[in-house]
């Protein structure tokens, strides 16, 4: 479509298009105000010390926060299992909603999978810190489900204290993490595989390819667009919903082992009344969210697939 | 009809202006926020007299997140006119020193309603003094909790175990719960690991100088963190661990560890007069909730330290009505709040009031008159370090927590104590506080 042209192919006029930016200009502006100036000013927040109890009492420090920044080992252990959340949260969700969404599409004997779908949804629907505490209580050391389990299946080399030790605490967290939202990504999945032509998959069957081989060869390149969609929500999620979750079952514990980039900022920011290294964090956090992300959507870059 | 409609605009607009301009020198508006949760929703007598006497129209509201609302009131310029928070998580010192706080310093001296005492007595002037800054009084203490060690006496009698009165003794106990039973001998709830301050700067006052031991660690005196009496006080902890004395509680948040006490699967606890209220209904029948000073000395008769601790509350400068605050601190010290809030929440509001107030202490459960007679009875000290260093009381926690798991020792613990205490004295940003 050419400059200046509606979607009919004609040329808009200065009327129409100011008629256009009244109804757009409201929510841009709410949008600047409410998302993008804070951006802009949690960096020109990051060059001072400051309370946060006073505006008289910001203090400018230049790079002050940031060098403190390199130079904290907590920063360093967040962003390490910020990334542990990316990796291991992804590859579980990714594999098992893929998994699900291929069976209860592409699986005819499986009966109501409506059910099934609500089943697996459901856990989204919770809020997160319901989930949380759900999953406080299932591992708790001694009245918790999971060891309670394992006592009952004779298997009490492998009672662990889930939250209280620093070597199993993140492979704990994953696992209320992936439990909420394998559903959503399922669900995802579902919708988009649905709208693969039943043909091609007819076409595949009778050229002998297999049910593995029309999952790779059709089913993933015809919804590769949702996939790197999901990818790019994993990524975000893995830095901000996280955040919820670790501060209701850990706050960050034992001894920082769980400690996240956004826990540490919380608490920087409200708890020990540092905005001006909370918001250094949180500039910190945004370009790695960004360098991640863009990595991301160049490595999954590739032209549509037609069949 | 458009002119009509403009002159009704126009007589609308005036009478809400001349509304507002007649009830201007009114000042009857008085707006509290109160952090509610544990210790209860208890402004509500004060509340009520001050309408009843003043005809005062008061907005209160509590709010379990009421540090996250007061804040951003400040910074906009329209706090409430009183306000309680947790100092857990607001800065009430940075506060103090931005201008956000009226001194209180005139009302100190008023008679409270129903009592000859003075605000600064009933209001536990001890606390009222290590509050000031430069000299000025702004906080006082909405309701005080005695922290300590509580213990079920019927376990105790039914196993004939003494109580310990000596720090010898303790470690006798916990050895012989630990051979003889599957008990574990302490318990404390290793999310919050603030909980053992009742438990540990006893062993520091008693291996040191007493109180002055204790003086020095809110002053952070330099060398206080890695002096001798320190290092006793966590050889003492690691004494314990080695010995497996803790139980499995580095996970557990506070209400957690309080069910495994009440449980019945350990035998002593780390906690505070708010135990008893806090559980509620899970108290088993014949549990018998009692209180133990720590025990830290060499001799039963050597002096005792019992941690206080609490919820502060203050005036707001920005905030539109000051014409109150007197009346408020005259209703809210007085015996008949008092008595209320310590018959409708087991809180207690004036310990000073609690010791001489026989009624006040039938309202409390044998725990809470226990624990407030022993503070009473004993030297009393309050970590004022942990609300002037929030970030470093937060890195003693974890340092605290590397010690109880076994990832360092006593020595390594008192060396990371004072090079994280010396970076705050090297600080300028962090403004230092003094107990005088």
């Amino acid at each position: 479509m050419g400059k200046n042209k509606n979607i009919l192919g004609r040329r808009m006029d200065k009327r129409l298009k100011g008629f256009l930016l009244v109804f757009i200009l409201p929510t841009l502006l709410l949008y600047t105000v409410l998302y993008v100036w804070p951006f802009f000013y949690a960096f020109y927040l990051s060059l001072f010390r400051w309370k946060g109890y006073s505006m008289d009492g910001m203090l400018y420090s230049g790079l002050h926060n940031y060098r403190k920044l390199i130079s904290d080992d907590i920063v360093w252990l967040g962003l390490k299992n910020n990334l542990f959340f990316l990796v291991w949260s992804t590859l579980i969700i990714f594999v098992l909603s893929l998994f699900f969404a291929a069976c209860l599409t592409r699986n005819k004997k499986i009966r109501h999978p409506n059910i099934y779908r609500v089943v697996y949804f459901f856990p989204n629907v919770l809020s997160i810190i319901v989930v949380g505490v759900l999953w406080m209580f299932i591992y708790n050391p001694s009245f918790g489900l999971l060891n309670g389990i394992l006592r009952t299946l004779g298997l009490e080399s492998w009672i662990q204290n889930w939250l209280g030790d620093k070597n199993v605490v993140m492979g704990a967290l994953v696992a209320p993490q992936a439990w909420m939202f394998i559903g959503f990504y399922m669900v995802l999945f579902i919708a988009a595989m649905q709208n693969v032509p039943e043909a091609y998959y007819e076409s595949a069957m009778i050229d002998g390819a297999g049910t593995i081989r029309q999952f790779f060869s059709i089913t993933i390149p015809l919804i590769w667009g949702t996939v790197r969609t999901a990818l790019v929500f994993f990524v975000v999620n893995a830095f901000s919903r996280t955040f919820a979750l670790v501060n209701v079952v850990t706050n960050g514990g034992p001894n920082h082992a769980s400690e996240l980039l956004t826990t540490y900022l919380y608490n920087q920011a409200f708890v020990y009344s540092d905005f001006g290294y909370g918001s250094a964090i949180g500039v910190f956090l945004f370009v790695v969210v960004f360098v991640i992300s863009m990595t991301v959507m160049k490595l999954t870059d590739r032209e549509a697939v037609r069949y | 009809m458009k002119k009509l409609l403009a002159f009704l605009l126009m007589a609308c607009l005036m009478a809400s202006v001349m509304t507002t301009a007649l009830s201007a020198g009114d000042n009857k508006d008085l707006s509290i926020l109160w952090s509610s949760g544990g210790n209860g929703d208890f402004v509500d007598y004060t509340a009520a007299k001050l309408k009843e006497a003043y005809g005062l129209n008061i907005s209160l509201e509590y709010n379990a997140k009421a540090h996250e609302i007061l804040r951003p009131q400040i910074l906009g310029g329209n706090p409430p006119d009183i306000a309680m928070v947790q100092h857990s998580f607001f800065d009430y010192f940075a506060a103090i020193e931005g201008g956000a706080y009226l001194p209180i310093n005139d009302y100190l001296g008023l008679t409270v309603d129903g009592s000859e005492q003075t605000v600064y007595e009933a209001g536990s002037s001890d606390i009222i003094d290590s509050l000031r800054v430069n000299e000025d009084a702004y906080l006082l203490m909405s309701n005080m909790n005695v922290n300590g060690l509580y213990y079920n006496k019927a376990m105790f009698d039914a196993h004939g175990w003494d109580v310990p009165e000596t720090w010898d003794d303790f470690i006798l106990l916990c050895e012989t719960i630990k051979t003889t039973t599957d008990i574990a001998p302490f318990i404390y709830p290793g999310r919050y690991p603030y909980y053992l301050q009742s438990f540990i700067m006893p062993q520091v006052a008693s291996a040191g100088r007493g109180m002055d031991s204790i003086k020095d660690i809110n002053n952070m005196t330099e060398g206080i963190w890695n002096s001798p009496e320190f290092l006793v006080a966590a050889e003492r902890i690691q004494y314990m661990r080695d010995h497996g004395y803790f139980a499995d509680s580095i996970a557990l948040s506070h209400t957690e560890a309080q069910m495994e006490f009440i449980n019945g699967n350990a035998a002593i606890i780390a906690g505070g007069s708010w135990l008893q209220n806090e559980m509620g209904d899970a108290w088993p029948e014949g549990f018998e909730l009692t209180y133990m000073a720590t025990p830290s000395g060499a001799a039963a008769d050597d002096e005792k330290f019992v941690l206080v601790s609490g919820n502060f509350f203050g005036f707001l400068s920005a905030g539109a009505n000051s014409d109150w605050n007197g009346e408020f601190l005259q209703y809210y010290f007085s015996p008949e709040s008092a008595l209320t809030v310590a018959r409708e929440y087991s809180v207690v509001i004036s310990p000073a009031m609690l010791a001489e107030n026989e009624e006040i202490r039938n309202m409390l459960s044998d725990s809470v008159v226990q624990s407030f007679m022993s503070a009473n009875e004993n030297s009393k000290y309050f970590m004022l370090y942990s609300m002037w260093y929030a970030e470093f009381h937060a890195q003693y926690q974890n340092q605290l927590t590397a010690l109880i798991s076994g990832e360092i020792d006593a020595a390594e613990f008192c060396e990371n104590m004072e090079d994280l205490a010396q970076q705050v004295r090297e600080d300028d940003f962090i403004t230092k506080y003094q107990v005088s």
